[in-house]
């Protein structure tokens, strides 16, 4: 629309600053206001400004970001997650002091009176109910010592520098050995509860500081016999290593656990975790497993 | 948020629920980087905006099984991790000087220092826009976030909610508890002087800020 002079014709005078705002945000359902807008230099000035210093303010708040920072931060909640005992809280609210002093009290009572009880059993831990051996995980007995160790390797000397394989082998799938075994587990429990392994699973791991982490894991492997399975690089920059596995769920549960027992840390909360036991479905399902091990610095 | 990405907020929440816990990770992964940049935007540090999202993360974790579905997960989430920046601010407000001394505070003393002004002048304009474009982006940048450091919180949580993801006044509104008018306005006045900061930047003067604006609704 033009005026006698063929200059835009303005609609209604300028809106205020609040309703451009909002108009600006695409809030207001005011058609008035949009007629307006468009005839109006000014406005347009205005809303060009507004344009300006919102795309100026979401570059800057985007440049508070840097590289591998949703990965960093899964990291920090999964160290965060450990330091709490991992697993979430069945407690939303947080009681009084007093009473989780006396709970806390009772509980040292029940654990003692426990602990006095079966004293006298033998030094194995006594097998829950609910706890069962899959008939067709191997049982090896060998314990592998992690070779070519550095200088520095600083789990020279150290328990964990070697994998237990007797004590890789007991995760059970609920699918192999039927659902009522499973539900005599104690649900919530962790390490109880079933969990699902995703035919995808993505773990980032801790490497201690000095540990050669390519021959680590090539030690891991071969122990497992899964060096044909797998292949290993390393990030452009040396600042991670990457582990790409086509296995299956119960070989993802034993790398998993002997990753853990060469002493790196598992940050991602995704299964398998190390320490779970019982997971859904069947052992022999394909998984995809891909893992960055990053460099404790 | 749009339906397709509540949704699958709510099948991941669900399947954890069941025992997945890898759904969390999945959380993360979706969430972590505009929850990031509400937290930096406040609290202008990165290692103090990552401790925060952590610490939101983990509260989310603990306390999702017990979460309802009357707000989104998104809205949630906004909603602890600016409780867990409020208090990580005021933390560092008391603490005083340091290396985690919020972005309000940290710019305030820079500024001051080079200018021997009172708290309630604001910083002077350095003229160094480059003829290169990427330059005077990078120099308005700077001065928009100076001038959102100027702000009161009200003013700025509500900036950096609508400009972190675009969030409609509506879930602004449900994250800061308050009406959706307020958020209007709240916006409009953080705009507002943003404009005239910059304006006056331009024109080397000085800036005020009149603590008066600050908490009329």
């Amino acid at each position: 629309m033009t005026d006698a002079n063929g200059k835009a014709k303005t609609l209604g005078a300028c809106p205020d600053f609040e309703a451009l705002c909002a108009y600006f945000d695409g809030e207001s359902k005011d058609v008035a206001i949009r007629s307006h807008v468009e005839s109006c230099e000014r406005c347009r000035q205005e809303l060009a400004e507004l344009s300006k210093i919102s795309n100026a303010l979401r570059r800057a708040l985007l440049d508070g970001e840097q590289p591998e920072l949703v990965e960093r931060i899964k990291a920090g909640v999964q160290e965060k997650l450990s330091r709490d005992g991992k697993g979430p809280s069945k407690r939303a609210i947080d009681f009084p002091f007093w009473i989780s002093s006396v709970a806390a009290g009772l509980a040292v009572c029940a654990l003692g009176a426990y602990v006095l009880t079966h004293m006298e059993s033998s030094g194995q831990p006594e097998r829950s109910a609910s706890s069962y051996e899959v008939a067709s995980a191997p049982r090896q007995s060998t314990t592998l010592s992690a070779p070519s160790r550095t200088a520095l390797d600083p789990l020279e000397g150290t328990s964990l520098g070697s994998i237990d394989l007797k004590k890789l082998s007991s995760a059970s799938f609920d699918g192999e050995n039927g659902a009522g075994l499973i539900a005599g587990a104690a649900s919530g429990e962790h390490g109880k509860r079933p969990a699902m392994i995703e035919e995808r699973v993505k773990q980032v791991w801790m490497a201690p500081q000095g540990l050669d982490v390519k021959n680590r894991i090539e030690s891991v492997l071969k122990a497992l016999s899964l060096t044909d399975k797998a292949s290993l690089t390393p990030s452009e920059d040396g600042s991670t290593m990457n582990l790409s596995a086509a296995l299956d769920r119960r070989q993802s549960v034993l790398l998993v656990r002997a990753l853990k027992s060469s002493g790196f840390d598992l940050l991602s909360p995704s299964q398998p975790q190390p320490e779970q036991n019982v997971f859904r479905g069947n052992g022999t399902e394909s998984v995809v497993y891909d893992a960055n091990f990053v460099f404790k610095r | 948020m749009d339906d397709a990405g509540k949704e699958r907020d709510q099948e991941l929440i669900n399947r954890f629920k069941e025992g997945r816990t890898e759904a969390f990770d999945e959380l993360v992964g979706l969430h972590a980087s505009k929850l990031f940049q509400t937290a930096y935007g406040l609290l202008g540090s990165r290692q103090d905006a990552e401790e925060v999202v952590q610490d939101a993360f983990v509260r989310a974790y603990k306390g999702l099984d017990e979460f309802r579905c009357d707000a989104s997960f998104e809205t949630w989430m906004h909603r602890i991790v600016l409780n867990l920046a409020r208090n990580k601010y005021h933390w560092n407000r008391r603490r005083g000087e340091g290396l985690h001394t919020s972005i309000n505070e940290r710019a305030r003393q820079s500024v001051l220092s080079e200018s021997n002004m009172t708290t309630q002048d604001i910083p002077l304009p350095d003229n160094t826009y480059g003829p290169d474009k990427a330059m005077e982006n990078r120099e308005l940048e700077k001065n928009v976030m100076r001038g959102l450091e100027c702000l009161p919180d009200t003013l700025r949580e509500a900036m950096i909610l609508r400009h972190v993801k675009d969030l409609p006044y509506e879930n602004i509104a449900e994250i800061l508890g308050c009406k959706i008018g307020t958020v209007k306005s709240r916006l409009a006045r953080g705009r507002e002087f943003l404009k005239d900061f910059l304006g006056k930047l331009d024109e080397g003067l000085k800036v005020t800020f009149k603590p008066q604006d600050a908490h009329a609704d």
